[in-house]
């Protein structure tokens, strides 16, 4: 496939002449839109296709990649021409239809379920979030108010700390990467608010300003969260729980280990995945587990567990019946009115026609909810009127009562409003 | 051609990459899901606090049933709100998925009802800020019954009279295969779904369904069914519009019919429910709504400081009281109503039990629900359905 070849064979077949001179024949405009077109969808391809990769959708991403290479192989290569036209159909068709079938097949083979529903990294990545910390065993928490100062061109941060148990120990100036007992700060020259809380930071420090409370909301994530107040054997964290209330030596509650296990550090307990369940020794568990390909057990319990089994193919078999007797139902109901109203003999040929177009016009929403009242079981007109009959004492319980209910469903679905839309 | 087509992808390739080059720039926004009731609350309350705090705050209005699925959907892979409005019972399946985040009101817990709280607490944590409350009672049609019955003994005397002296066509009804509102005759009769461990949490492997007063309660309802008393194959929508008629005296509904009965020029009252022997009222299922936080959230901290600045405030419990008419979560909010409704749905509740938000929860309804059913259909008498249910549930929960 070059561009300076005359036309190809196959080209020909399509007799199209004039486009049949590969990709960058045809008018200057026509080539413009074509390309342009395409490298759009390359750009969006590309990007969708990298986005996917980083979220671990490597199936989709396969999927995008191949629909991708498909529709340019449909624009570069002449002998690809007709699949142009076929080109946004099967894309959807493979987006919409393929892919979420071969998915489906695909999750049938894990043990995706209530419990394990988070992909590995997505469980791993949640242990390691900022919002699991525990404060170990006796170490203290502080009420606290933020500083923020600008040096050298950087916005630094500063925490006094005033201790919440009321032990008499000193307030702490929490700064990054280091913090000084109040009791070491000449306190003598600063203004204290009526809670003591110092309005300007002394000496060293008189850099630091207040934050004012209001501010304080915006800086969470991501600013007053990332940053380390204190050396590293101390350092004080927002309590996630309360964050602009309480300042505490936390410490991160859960520990990731090189084989994939998670570690506790509170109660020192380690959970090793099984099938994707965090499981401690004890068999206790932790939520928020991943699935893992199981391969036949789900098949196998639909197998061997009777209640899954019978229900199962109950359903199973009515949603084939329902298939088959929706059409059935609907094509020969369709196919008789056409007839009929078709027929010459057949009189107010018109007024038959428009009525017809009625339930069309009503949507199905609606006519669903009228048909339940028309076939209540006990104040429906449908049931009065067979109860009217002589030597039947009730009308059958179409929405209880084996097998009504089915067929209540087939004619309240479908049987009543498409018939006129064949 | 070749030349040209490798610079076209190399092109291609340059311009999408800047697309993907990642935008970490944390802001602070929130983002939250809430109904059509409660988005406008939202939307209206926070636009001071976020001006105020220096915080965007984005309110998506999704229907209430919606947000449940959609957000077990859309969480794990970051797309989910920072914050969202839900059912206390959906708690079981958000944390086996570890999905919500637990939360911390510190002093502010005893603000709260403490049924509230309890509902939101799962296994030891909070999970949720709760700002309604929600349980059934009796509703009576003042003009046909003068005084709320009190025993079910009564409601079943008081039903003949109005049928008999052709007051109205029927009495009390309760629909077909609904649990949650046969749940409050079931424990009037004594009967129970779950036992309670020590800590009086919901122990799944005591199922009260086939205990003694269970099926007591359960025959109560068999006998109404076969004396003519209450028709089967009603469903709750044909109850309302019953009582709203006036062709029917009581029901068992809650909050969320107020309005409509209200609206609808029914004379009304609520009364608790009605109790049996020793007991001396039904203990109906307690429902509770409130904010959770995504455990996926790219703002965490934020999302729970708006629980404890903005959503455990006052301000914001009455504006979401004034808005829903649901009784509220909020007990300084509960003390100032005034409605004579929400009052009496409060006093219908004080005994009420959590929703079980075990994960098993769904087989329980389902099984529960179909035992009321066959039994109003007069397929199986009271003691075999809930035999039947009862083994079933035991079989779901065991797996």
């Amino acid at each position: 496939m070059s561009a300076s070849q005359p036309a190809t064979p196959q080209s020909s077949v399509t007799r199209e002449p004039a486009r049949a001179e590969g990709p960058l024949g045809g008018s200057l405009l026509g080539n413009l839109l074509k390309f342009g077109g395409l490298a759009l969808i390359d750009v969006f391809a590309v990007w969708f296709v990298l986005a996917l990769l980083g979220n671990d959708a490597f199936l989709l991403a396969l999927f995008a990649i191949v629909v991708t290479l498909g529709i340019n192989a449909a624009f570069l290569v002449p002998g690809l021409y007709p699949y142009r036209w076929f080109s946004p159909g099967l894309t959807l068709m493979i987006i919409i239809i393929i892919y979420p079938t071969l998915f489906t097949v695909y999750v049938a083979f894990t043990n995706f379920r209530t419990g394990n529903l988070l992909t590995q990294p997505q469980a791993e990545l949640r242990f390691e979030s900022d919002q699991f910390l525990y404060l170990p065993e006796g170490a203290p928490t502080y009420t606290y108010t933020a500083y923020r100062a600008t040096i050298e061109g950087e916005t630094r941060y500063a925490l006094w700390l005033v201790p919440e148990a009321e032990d008499g120990s000193a307030p702490i100036l929490a700064l990054e990467g280091e913090s000084v007992s109040a009791e070491e700060l000449d306190l003598g020259s600063v203004e204290l608010d009526e809670d003591g809380i110092p309005q300007a930071l002394p000496g060293a420090y008189n850099a630091y300003t207040p934050i004012p409370r209001n501010e304080i909301l915006a800086l969470l994530d991501g600013v007053l969260t990332q940053v380390q107040f204190g050396d590293d054997d101390t350092t004080y964290l927002l309590n996630p729980r309360r964050p602009t209330r309480q300042v505490g030596v936390f410490e991160p509650r859960y520990e990731l280990t090189d084989d994939g296990a998670v570690i506790d550090r509170e109660t020192e307990t380690t959970y090793t995945p099984v099938e994707g369940t965090y499981t401690a020794p004890d068999g206790s568990t932790l939520s928020g587990g991943y699935y893992v390909v199981v391969g036949l057990d789900n098949f196998e319990e639909l197998i061997n567990d009777q209640s899954v089994r019978d229900s199962f193919f109950r359903v199973f078999l009515w949603t084939v019946a329902f298939a088959f007797f929706s059409v059935f139902f609907t094509f020969s109901l369709g196919l008789f009115l056409a007839l009929v109203i078709n027929a010459p003999f057949m009189p107010g040929r018109a007024v038959i026609r428009t009525l017809l177009l009625v339930p069309y016009a009503i949507p199905a929403f609606i006519t669903v909810l009228v048909w339940r009242g028309l076939l209540n079981e006990q104040l429906g007109v449908v049931n009065d009127l067979i109860a009217s009959l002589p030597g039947i004492e009730r009308g059958p319980r179409w929405f209880s009562d084996p097998p009504w209910p089915s067929w209540g469903f087939c004619w309240c679905s479908s049987g009543w409003a498409s018939p006129t839309c064949c | 051609m070749t030349k040209r087509m490798t610079l076209f992808l190399v092109l291609a390739l340059l311009i999408s990459s800047f697309g993907v080059l990642p935008t970490n720039a944390q802001d602070a926004t929130l983002l939250i899901w809430a109904d059509e009731v409660s988005a406008p609350i939202i939307e209206e309350l926070s636009a001071p606090f976020a001006e105020e705090y220096g915080v965007t705050i984005e309110v998506q209005q999704i229907p209430f049933g919606d947000i449940r699925g959609q957000f077990v959907q859309a969480a794990p892979t970051g797309e989910g709100p920072d914050l969202f409005i839900g059912a206390h019972d959906w708690l079981g399946e958000m944390v086996a998925n570890g999905l919500v985040a637990p939360v911390d009101l510190g002093d502010d817990t005893e603000s709260f009802a403490e049924p509230a709280i309890n509902a939101f607490t799962y296994e030891g944590d909070l999970y949720g800020v709760p700002y309604a409350i929600e349980n059934v009672a009796l509703f009576y049609n003042t003009e046909l019954v003068e005084t709320a019955p009190t025993t079910w003994d009564e409601v079943r005397t008081v039903s003949e009279e109005i049928i008999e002296g052709g007051a109205a066509d029927y009495g009390f009804l309760i629909q077909q295969g609904d649990a949650f509102h046969f749940m409050p005759i079931q424990t009037a009769f004594g009967g129970y779904v779950f036992g309670l461990d020590e800590e009086g949490n919901y122990n799944p492997e005591d199922v009260g369904i086939d205990s003694e007063g269970s099926i007591a309660a359960l025959a109560w309802v068999e006998s109404m069914v076969d004396d003519g008393l209450n028709p089967a194959g009603l469903g709750g929508g044909d109850i309302e519009s019953l009582f709203i008629a006036g062709d029917a005296a009581m029901l068992i509904t809650g909050p969320w019919n107020v309005n409509r009965f209200v609206e609808a020029e029914v004379p009304f009252a609520i009364a608790p429910i009605p109790g049996s022997g020793d007991m001396e009222q039904g203990a109906p299922f307690l429902g509770a709504r409130g904010f959770m936080v995504n455990a996926f959230s790219a703002n965490p901290v934020l999302a729970q400081a708006f629980l404890t600045d903005f959503v455990a405030t006052e301000e914001f419990q009455q504006a979401a009281f004034d808005a829903e008419g649901r009784p509220p979560a909020y007990l300084p909010v509960a003390e100032m109503v005034e409605s004579e409704y929400v009052t009496a749905l409060l006093a219908a509740g004080e005994n009420a039990q959590p929703m079980p938000a075990i994960p098993a929860m769904g087989d329980v309804w389902g099984a529960w629900g179909n035992a009321i059913t066959l039994v109003m259909q007069g397929e199986l008498t009271a003691e075999e359905a809930f035999t039947q249910a009862a083994e079933t549930i035991r079989e779901a929960i065991a797996e």
